[in-house]
């Protein structure tokens, strides 16, 4: 098993962060292409593209805690994350590669952060503590890196208090990490 | 003139964290610690100036995360690591401006006579700090609010506060825990309605 991997890529991140959450030893090899097309899993002989389908194919290797699969009856929101993640992914590239400072915050921005933070403050008041239900899952480390780089696009995170408290509640789980870059402040 | 303004909601800084707030692009770090006093400093270390609101609570200080300085509740800096032995002076300190807590909602006043008796003396519990793509002057209009930023409208606390120029944040408190879903829902809901009609207007 091996993840062709960017190191700058926020959806390689997702991956890389996943398998040091559920403790899976994951070996990478730097692959530019996976800064175009996100990150890859080499394995059984195949390989697995978008990291909510390699996340998913981590939690079920024998060596991962069952809680990371998802309760009885909780629904599941990694395709709604993934899209998330992909359209932040995007947004995130156009504004680090901008050769001039750009307008402002784009609005996609804002619609992305709006529409996350409804969410995780609907969550909140209903005492659902994580994205995925009672504990963390795949959901969650998909949206984190959105939540986590948003300074990327400049978003002020005053606005968001929310997405602010996930952040909090996400740093402090067992096996997190940073991404290479990031200051540890946000 | 109003002298206080409501900057988020006392459940969004919990006990032994900080938190960035702006008031019309005045950076302002809010902390709180364990004893659960809420407080609001400007938000800029004396010593080099970084940002406080990244720092982190201990000991019933607020350490800056850069070099470490940790500044008591009274502001004052207590301890500087890089010399453990310092009795710090006591000019060295944290800009600090007046905080209170009511209805769900931290409330700071940039003037220091400010009284506290201006503030709401109903309880309730913070619901939703939601934010708003519309000018401050346009949301206090359409909801009606009073110049002081706040009223009460069927049961519940709406108040604003404008981070920055053409930005609007809308703080909403219920009058019972058991109406906090509701009250969330209608923030959802005047956001939108508000948006769409700022839109319509700059188009
Ligand atoms: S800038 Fe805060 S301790 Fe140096």
């Amino acid at each position: 098993m091996r993840l062709r991997d960017w190191a700058l890529d926020d959806r390689c991140y997702a991956v890389r962060l996943g398998a040091s959450l559920m403790g899976v030893n994951l070996p990478t090899l730097t692959d530019a292409t996976a800064l175009k097309t996100g990150p890859a899993l080499e394995i059984d002989g195949g390989i697995l593209h978008g990291p909510a389908d390699i996340l998913q194919r981590l939690t079920s290797l024998p060596e991962v805690s069952r809680e990371w699969h998802l309760g009885i009856g909780e629904e599941r929101r990694d395709a709604w994350a993934e899209s998330a993640l992909e359209r932040f992914s995007h947004l995130r590239q156009t504004a680090l590669l901008a050769g001039l400072p750009t307008e402002g915050i784009p609005p996609q921005a804002f619609d992305l952060m709006t529409e996350i933070e409804d969410r995780l403050s609907d969550d909140r008041l209903r005492e659902r503590p994580w994205v995925s239900g009672s504990h963390p899952g795949v959901a969650d480390i998909l949206l984190f890196p959105i939540a986590a780089l948003s300074q990327d696009l400049e978003v002020p995170l005053d606005l968001y208090p929310a997405i602010r408290n996930f952040i909090r509640q996400f740093k402090a789980l067992p096996g997190f990490m940073t991404m290479p870059g990031v200051p540890e402040c946000h | 003139m109003t002298n206080w303004f409501p900057l988020a909601l006392g459940m969004d800084v919990p006990p032994g964290t900080a938190a960035p707030a702006r008031l019309c692009g005045k950076e302002i770090a809010l902390w709180r610690g364990a004893d659960g006093q809420i407080h609001a400093w400007e938000d800029r270390c004396p010593h080099r100036g970084m940002r406080l609101s990244f720092g982190f609570v201990r000991n019933g200080n607020l350490a800056c995360l850069y070099h470490g300085w940790q500044f008591g509740a009274d502001a004052t800096c207590r301890h500087i690591p890089a010399h453990p032995e310092l009795r710090v002076p006591g000019t060295i300190h944290a800009h600090a401006y007046q905080a209170a807590e009511r209805a769900g909602i931290i409330w700071v006043s940039l003037n220091e006579q400010a009284s506290a008796d201006e503030l709401p003396n109903m309880d309730a519990f913070g619901a939703r700090s939601i934010l708003i793509r519309a000018p401050l002057a346009s949301v206090r209009t359409a909801l009606a609010l009073p110049d002081e930023g706040w009223g009460w409208q069927e049961e519940c606390l709406v108040a604003v506060h404008e981070p920055e120029p053409g930005l609007t944040m809308l703080h909403m408190a219920a009058a019972t825990l058991a109406r906090r879903l509701d009250v969330a829902d209608r923030a959802k809901m005047t956001r939108d309605r508000l948006e769409a009609l700022n839109e319509k207007v700059s188009a």
